[in-house]
Parts: structure tokens; sequence; C-alpha cells
């Protein structure tokens, strides 16, 4: 039998009422155990989590979603104790961003461990839970530097199934202590709703936790946001981003099977300025749930670059956003290109420019050699069903 | 460098050491590659 999400929330709400009456009972006071049960009840939620991300030597993105109308508060320390504070940052989390809710810590030591601390206030400055997180920056100096690279969350309809663990490979990675961790793409799959089973080839079943909004292909702003909701979920990759520090790109499935600027569209059409509302739709659903620094005049880039001490330049590229539409969809590949005249001239200058001893360029499509067969070319570009 | 591709349960499946090349400019060259 399926496990339902909405289900399991009413089954842990009727949990609470009957644990409140039996406090009430036994304690024979009323007056005293029901207001406080309804004050915490009042509070302001840590609704999914909380995470850090592009991480630098001296500055760091963290993240939080509410569950109602709130003002985030974030307070640093390199102590874990939070004896001595480093530096406090507050930011909303309103409804037209679905309560999440970003900051900037900047100032930081590096090569330092920041311990954080994170919790909401409601608009009457009523503060909810805390939750505590974990990065370090970047090192000054040629410091061994460990880092994790993935991707693919939750694709083909395999979800979480609590049976199993969940989604293991957050612990296992958890348990490499990384300095970091670069997700190259297809954070969601939101093409692919998750069902609520599925059968194994030796006959076992995968039983998925399930959504209203995992349960469709994703097309409103609400279903992209329930694919990020969805996965966050999961206690292992909540645990993993309140301790490692994400990098974040985006590949194909943060809108749609192998997509492209051109082409890529549902009945709510394209924009004045040309540009998909479906892509629009799910590039504004990706920025708001990941720790992703914004650019400055550039808003929705998903491409960077970040410097990670003397050793190490992470250059982080977007080879969805600006590609020819007709790539890999003809046979005549001479004046196709990926990566877009601008993005490119960027990461030539950034690449000249940069004296890091080792240059990591994370790409969300996987590089290699085209060997003059077009089904190999079709693999390398993803252009056939779903990966 | 040294790069290891691990599975699941953490068990190492492939590893390979790269060397670094300081006096090659590698950032130069590489973009003159792409």
């Amino acid at each position: 039998m399926a496990i339902a999400i909405r289900a399991k929330q009413d089954v842990t709400r009727r949990y609470l009422l009957v644990r409140s009456a039996s406090s009430v009972a036994l304690a024979g006071l009323g007056s005293l155990a029901g207001p406080y049960l309804s004050r915490a009840a009042d509070r302001p939620r840590i609704a999914s989590g909380i995470a850090s991300g592009d991480v630098s030597a001296g500055s760091a993105v963290v993240w939080a979603r509410a569950d109602r109308p709130a003002r985030m508060q974030v307070e640093c320390s390199t102590l874990e104790s939070f004896k001595t504070i480093l530096r406090v940052a507050s930011a909303d989390a309103l409804p037209e961003h679905d309560f999440t809710s970003k900051v900037l810590l900047e100032g930081l030591p590096p090569g330092q461990d920041i311990f954080y601390r994170v919790r909401f206030e409601d608009i009457g400055g009523i503060p909810g839970e805390t939750q505590v997180g974990h990065f370090r920056t970047a090192p000054a100096d040629k410091n061994s530097i460990s880092f994790v690279w993935s991707g693919d969350s939750a694709g083909q309809g395999w979800g979480i199934d609590p049976a199993r663990g969940g989604m293991r490979t957050y612990k296992t990675m958890l348990e490499n202590r990384p300095d970091f961790f670069i997700h190259s793409g297809d954070h969601i799959y939101a093409d692919c709703p998750i069902p609520t089973e599925l059968k194994l080839p030796d006959g076992r079943t995968w039983r998925n936790i399930v959504t209203e909004d995992k349960s469709t292909v994703a097309h409103s702003l609400t279903q992209f946001r329930g694919n990020y909701k969805y996965n966050l979920l999961d206690a292992n990759l909540r645990a993993f981003n309140a301790e490692v520090p994400m990098f974040a790109q985006w590949d194909d499935h943060e809108v749609t099977n192998d997509w492209s600027p051109i082409g890529t569209a549902d009945e709510t059409g394209y924009a004045e300025d040309g540009t998909s509302r479906l892509v629009a739709r799910a590039r504004r659903a990706f920025f708001e749930f990941m720790p992703i620094r914004s650019i400055p005049g550039q808003e929705g880039r998903v491409y960077r670059k970040i410097g990670y001490g003397p050793l190490l330049d992470v250059f982080l590229i977007d080879m969805r956003s600006y590609r020819d539409s007709t790539w890999n969809k003809r046979d005549d590949r001479s004046d196709t290109f990926i990566l877009g005249p601008m993005q490119l001239a960027w990461l030539k200058r950034e690449l000249a420019a940069s004296d890091a001893t080792w240059k990591v360029i994370a790409a969300d499509l996987p590089i290699g050699l085209v060997r003059g067969c077009s089904s190999s070319a079709a693999s390398i570009s993803t252009a056939g069903p779903a990966p | 460098m040294t790069v290891t591709l691990k599975d699941v349960d953490n068990r190492d499946l492939w590893s390979v050491e790269i060397a670094p090349q300081p006096d090659a400019r590698p950032g130069r060259l590489l973009a003159q590659h792409i």
C-alpha cells in the first residue's frame, strides 16, 4: 500500500491531538498544558530543512523555507557553541516565493568551519524552532580540498522509499565529509511523476512516498515547487544539506526532457521577449529552492565561477538555456552551439584569467568525443529518452 | 588530484590520479581549445 503524505500528516495531527488531550487529562490542569501546546503550534516552522551554497573564502549563501509568512534570522559563528556571533543576517520568507528565503553571509574568515543557526520569526516577531547547520569556507592557502559531485535525483519514478532508507546516496556522501557538493543538474525530474510503487526485476516492490504535486508532469509553478519539496521530505537529503554546501547547476529535467529555449512550451506559450513561460516558471522554482548566489543584474543566470582558494576554481556552466534549439535534432551540426556566444566568451575569459592549479568545469551534459556515428552523438547529447 | 567513483554503499569502484601541470598555464590552453 502506498504511503501518502497527506494521509500521514493527518495521522500525525490526530496523534498530536490525542497526546494533547492525554496531557491535559494527566496534568489535571488544562489551563497550563493547553496554552503551551497552542503557542508551540502557532510558531513558524522550518518546513524543508536548511542549506548552504556557493561558499567561497569569505562568503556563503544560507537557505531555508518557512511554513508561513515569516522573517528568516541567521546567525553564524566559528564556534559550535555560538558563544560569539560572527555575522547576522535576515530576509523575508513570503508567499510569492513559497516561503523560501536566502541570505548572503559575507566577511567570513577563510579556511574556517562556520556554524550557522536559522530560525523564522512570524509577523508578530514570535520566533519558531532553530536549526543548526555547518559549512567550511574555502582556504586562503594551499590546503587539501575534498568535494563530491553527482546529479539526477528521483528520476524515472524512483522516489523516496522509507523502507529502503530513502535517498541513501546523500548519507554516503555525508560520511565522506566533503568540503562541498557539486550537483550537476536534474535536481528534480519535473516530467517524471512519482507513482505509488514500482516493480523491481526480482519481483520485489519499491514503495514511494507520494505527494499530489509529484504525481503529475509539472506545468504550474506550484508543481515545479512541489518537485523540490518532495525531495526535501527525505531526511538524508536534509541532513546532508545542513552539513555540506551545494554548488548547484541545472540540466534538462528541472524543466522537461531535453529542453531547448525554443520549442519548449505548454499552452501558456511564450512571453513578449520570446522566452517560454514554462521555462520561466521552472527557472523561478529552481532559484527559489537552490542555495545559489544571485548575480546582480543577471537574474536567473546559472553559469558562474566559484573561486575555492589558490588550488581550485570551479566553473559551473549551463548547457541548456542558451543552446541552439536545433542542436542534436538534425544531422548537420556544423553551425550549432550549446553554450551560446556570451557564455562561451565568459568561460574563455575566466579560464584564461584563472591562476588556480586546478580548474574544474562542471558540465550538466556528459562531455565526450563524437566518433562519426549519429547514435553516439545522441548518447553524448542525452537526446534520447530520459537517461 | 585523486578522483574516485563510489557506489551508494561508499565502495570505491574506480580511481585515477591526475598530476598538476603548474608550468603549463592550463587555463590559457583550455581557453584556446574551447
